[in-house]
Order: structure tokens, then C-alpha cells, then sequence
């Protein structure tokens, strides 16, 4: 017997919500943006009737307002996002057990032992729309498949479109649906991949089914053959609850409020995210074995920046040593261009219980000191203590201490 | 083999292309660690004399026992030297390995002597 895998996806989630909290902004199109005196200051989503006059994610918040000057535009609050994802999360555990989140406003779910208890696939989608719309007043589209992937393209390309914003897509409807539509839509396709595709003859996602997987695969490799795969809609990843509990990396990235050239000033950017990455860790008890170090550079155009990794001596979650095989990083690969964004990652975890000592160096007093920070976070917050680099212009500790995922924390529920 | 994306079975292919904020998963992980939370089972009355005449017996002839204490996200095992028997505070006074340990009787789900 075949699977059913739903992906339900909300409608312009973070615009929903700010709806449904408040009801006198029902009728009129609304916006949330990030802050417009920062790089962040981006469209981060916008309701059904801005999307109407010509507004998209993404774009600069001024070019937005020329579109629809009537816009309400409000500050996001990214913890109330997360509050309400984990809720519908919890109407969605009164249909099954089988969940897996994908993203904040995506979660795919196996309802195929649910179907004696609620139904068809289809009235089971109608239930879910109805139950998240009830609780917490925000649309919901259903994808059906028997495969994540054939879920998620049924979702994207149909449901959206589609008046009861529930759609079906399995091995019977695929070639006449699926197959007919340009090659961009397939899921796993960006731009680039796109323009290459096209190049290659490649028009729509059916021409990609039918062309031989060799050729594919001796141009990407695994990559090529995944998405001859997903235009065949094949697809034997299992829905997997569990995805989030192992942690594999701690990293932190940062748009800066402006392009920063001077060494000095990214040194202590460096230093503050290590610092974080290194807090993070030792919350968690990981401790590894890997840094890398991600630069994106100002230029759109032509594309700057890097991301090199370095293999430790022996393993930690001292900010000071991921501090300094950073900085090491930097200078080595930095072309002396602005810089837009500093990302570090500690990766190759392992629990900190056990772990080789270091022959050389002394740890006591560094795990000595570091205890008595991290007490002093846990009681008072991420900025109780800050070094005083961080009190420089170019530090960024202070701001980024209230926000979640680069944009406005605000209260949650 | 190392599993790659394509290795059915696995979920590489959907970790790969997500976008996971810390603070989302971080609930999640939460959330996760609750559903396997344990209530404490009832015990029966003749159980709980059972465990009591062992600790007296363990506590007079100075044997190490090893004591399973309740716990509502792991299972947890004390083994060491009954030291003390405190009816006042409703507890034992273990001495193991890592130091002396305080049980309260409550806690206490099974006992055997070593």
C-alpha cells in the first residue's frame, strides 16, 4: 500500500498572524518588514491583497510602498512566528504522530495509519484546514502525495492555486500535471540551475524526466540524479520527527548593518559571533572539531566571498580558540573586498562529557572562567557580560541580543 | 558507505534544503523531550514493605545495594552503602562512588541487594 504524506503549508504565514491578532487590520493589505534603517529592512511577507498590487517578498520595503503606498506596515515579531508554527505543530499531533517540520511555516506529515480514524486523504486535509483555521485563524494549504517530494510539488505548484487549496499529485496525474510546467518550478531547481537546464534543451519538468539519468549524473552527480528524481517523483525519504533532535553544527551567521572593510571592525564581529557559537556549545554540552568560517561579500553582481573550514587540533567550545582559527581563516582567504555577512560554524560535534584532553595546554582555567559566564548568562541574558570590543561602533552584540534569525524577537505567546 | 542524498531510507535530501531558525528547533527539541517524559508508576503497598525490609537488612550487614530512583526522563540507578536511615525526612543516606547521595522513599522504585 502506497504512503500518504501531506505538506501543509500556511498562507503568507507571518502577514496571517499579524491578522489574526489583529482583526481591525482584516480587510486592508498588510506587510511585515524588517527594520528599513537596516540591511533587514526587507518584505518579509505580505497578505493575499498586497500581493494583489504587485508586492513580493524580498524586495526593499520603499519600492513596496510605491506599489501600494495604503499598506499597513508592521515590525516582525519572530518568537510569537515560532509560538504559533509550534501550535499548529500540536493540531497537527491530533491527526498523527508522524511530523516532521520543514520550516517555519512547512510541516510534512505521514497520515497514512490516520486514514481508518478521519477519513480519505482528502477529507483529512479538510479537517486540518478547518482545525488550524479555527485555532488560530490562519489559512493552511494541504499537498497530498505518496512521497514528501510529490507533496511538496503538489503544495507549491497547485494547492496554492488551486480554490479549495488542497491538491493530489501521485504517479497516475504526474505526467499530464506535473510534466506540462516550466523547469524552474521543480522543486530543488534555483535560477542558476534553471538557465543550465534551459541550455541544455530542457524546458519543462517533463523533458527532465525523460532525458537520460547518465547524462545527469556525469554533469552534477548526486545533484543531477536527485532532480531527475524529482521530476519522475521518486522519493524514499521517510517523514522523520526525529530530524531536529540530533544537533550536527552550531553556527551563527550576520548581515552587517553596513559593508565593513576595515580589519579591525570584522575582528570583532568575528569575536562576538565566535563568542555566541561558543556560548551555544557549551549550553548544549557539544564540543568540535571543525570551524569554518562563511564570508559573503557586498557585490551582488559578481559574487565575493568564500567559505573554508579548518580541522582543530583538539576539539572545543572556547570562544578564544574559535576566535582565533577564525581570524586565521579570515586573513588567509579575504580578498580585502567590503563584507556584507560573517558567518562561523563549529561542526563535527561530540557530547563534552567525553573527549581527549589536551597534552599542551591547561584547560582548567579557561573552563573555570567560562562556567562562571555561562551562570552569569543563564541569570542575567546574553549581554550581561559583553568584552569590551563589543562597545565599538562596529560591535553588534547589544542589537542582536533581541532579535531571532537577524529580525525583531518581540514578545511570543 | 557514507549515506548521501539519494540513500533511501535517509533524510539528507530534505536536511539539506531546509531553513531551520535555532530558536524553532530548540522548541521542538522541548517539545520532543516531553512526549517521553515518565510518570511515576504506583507501587504496591507489599512492594514498598518488601524494598524497606531489604534497605534495613542492606543498611545492618553493610552491603551495597543498588537502589533505582525515579527519574521522569531517564533511568537512574544509585549503587553504594546505606549510611543512614532518616524516618524524620522520609530519605536514605547512600554512599556511592561519586559521593554521598540523599534518596527520598518516594523515589525509590525497585531495590536489590549486590
Amino acid at each position: 500500500m502506497s504512503k500518504v504524506i501531506f505538506l501543509v503549508d500556511m498562507q503568507s504565514f507571518y502577514a496571517s498572524i499579524e491578522k489574526a491578532a489583529n482583526p481591525s487590520y482584516q480587510n486592508k493589505p498588510l506587510i511585515v518588514s524588517g527594520d528599513p534603517e537596516r540591511r533587514s529592512g526587507i518584505i518579509l511577507a505580505a497578505c493575499p491583497l498586497a500581493k494583489q498590487s504587485g508586492i513580493k517578498t524580498a524586495e526593499a520595503l520603499w519600492e513596496a510602498k510605491n506599489k501600494c503606498p495604503e499598506a499597513v506596515v508592521v515590525r516582525p515579531r519572530m518568537q510569537l512566528y515560532i509560538d504559533v508554527s509550534y501550535q499548529i505543530t500540536k493540531i497537527l499531533e491530533q491527526f498523527t504522530d508522524c511530523i516532521e517540520v520543514y520550516s517555519i511555516d512547512e510541516q510534512f506529515i505521514d497520515v497514512t495509519g490516520s486514514q481508518n480514524l478521519f477519513g480519505t486523504p482528502q477529507q483529512i486535509a479538510k479537517k486540518i484546514q478547518q482545525a488550524i483555521f479555527e485555532d488560530v485563524g490562519i489559512k493552511a494549504r494541504v499537498g497530498i502525495g505518496p512521497n514528501k517530494v510529490l507533496a511538496k510539488m503538489a503544495c507549491d505548484a497547485f494547492a496554492k492555486k488551486s480554490p479549495d487549496e488542497i491538491f493530489q499529485l501521485n504517479q497516475d496525474n504526474l505526467a499530464e500535471k506535473l510534466w506540462p510546467l516550466p523547469i524552474g518550478e521543480l522543486f530543488g531547481v534555483g535560477r542558476r540551475m534553471e538557465k543550465h537546464l534551459e541550455k541544455m534543451g530542457l524546458h519543462t519538468i517533463g523533458n527532465l524526466a525523460n532525458h537520460p539519468v547518465k547524462w545527469l549524473q556525469k554533469r552534477w552527480g548526486i545533484n543531477g540524479e536527485l532532480l531527475w528524481r524529482t521530476a519522475n517523483g521518486i522519493d524514499e525519504s521517510p517523514v522523520t520527527p526525529s530530524t531536529h533532535q540530533e544537533q550536527k553544527a552550531v553556527g551563527h551567521h550576520m548581515t552587517l548593518p553596513r559593508d565593513y572593510q576595515k580589519l579591525d571592525e570584522i575582528k570583532v564581529i568575528i569575536l562576538e559571533l565566535a563568542e555566541e557559537v561558543a556560548r551555544r556549545a557549551r549550553t548544549h554540552h557539544y564540543i568540535g572539531h571543525t570551524v569554518s568560517v562563511q564570508v559573503k561579500g557586498s557585490d551582488f553582481q559578481v559574487r565575493t566571498g568564500f567559505n573554508r573550514q579548518k580541522k582543530l587540533a583538539s576539539p572545543t567550545h572556547f570562544d578564544m580558540d574559535i576566535y582565533q582559527v577564525a581570524l586565521q581563516l579570515f586573513q588567509k582567504h579575504w580578498d580585502g573586498l567590503p563584507v556584507r555577512g560573517i558567518g562561523i560554524t563549529l561542526s563535527q560535534l561530540e557530547k563534552a562529557e567525553i573527549h581527549q584532553l589536551s597534552l599542551f595546554d591547561d584547560p582548567l582555567e579557561k573552563i573555570k572562567l567560562n562556567e562562571t559566564m555561562d551562570v552569569i548568562y543563564q541569570k542575567y541574558g546574553p549581554t550581561a557580560i559583553v568584552r569590551a570590543s563589543s562597545l565599538m561602533t562596529a560591535g553588534q552584540a547589544h542589537i542582536r541580543a533581541g532579535k531571532i534569525g537577524g529580525h525583531d524577537k518581540g514578545e511570543g505567546l | 558507505m557514507q549515506p548521501n542524498k539519494l540513500t533511501p531510507g535517509y533524510n539528507l535530501m530534505w536536511e539539506s534544503s531546509r531553513m531551520m531558525l535555532p530558536e524553532h528547533k530548540q522548541v521542538l527539541r522541548a517539545h520532543e523531550k516531553e512526549l517521553n517524559k515518565q510518570t511515576k508508576p504506583l507501587l504496591d503497598e507489599q512492594q514498598i514493605t518488601l524494598f524497606s525490609e531489604q534497605i534495613n537488612e542492606a543498611f545492618h550487614f553493610r552491603q551495597a545495594i543498588k537502589v533505582k530512583v525515579f527519574d521522569p526522563f531517564e533511568t537512574v540507578y544509585r549503587i553504594g552503602e546505606v549510611k543512614q536511615i532518616d524516618g524524620q525526612k522520609q530519605r536514605i543516606k547512600l554512599d556511592t562512588n561519586d559521593g554521598i547521595e540523599w534518596i527520598l522513599f518516594q523515589d525509590i522504585l525497585n531495590v536489590s541487594i549486590m
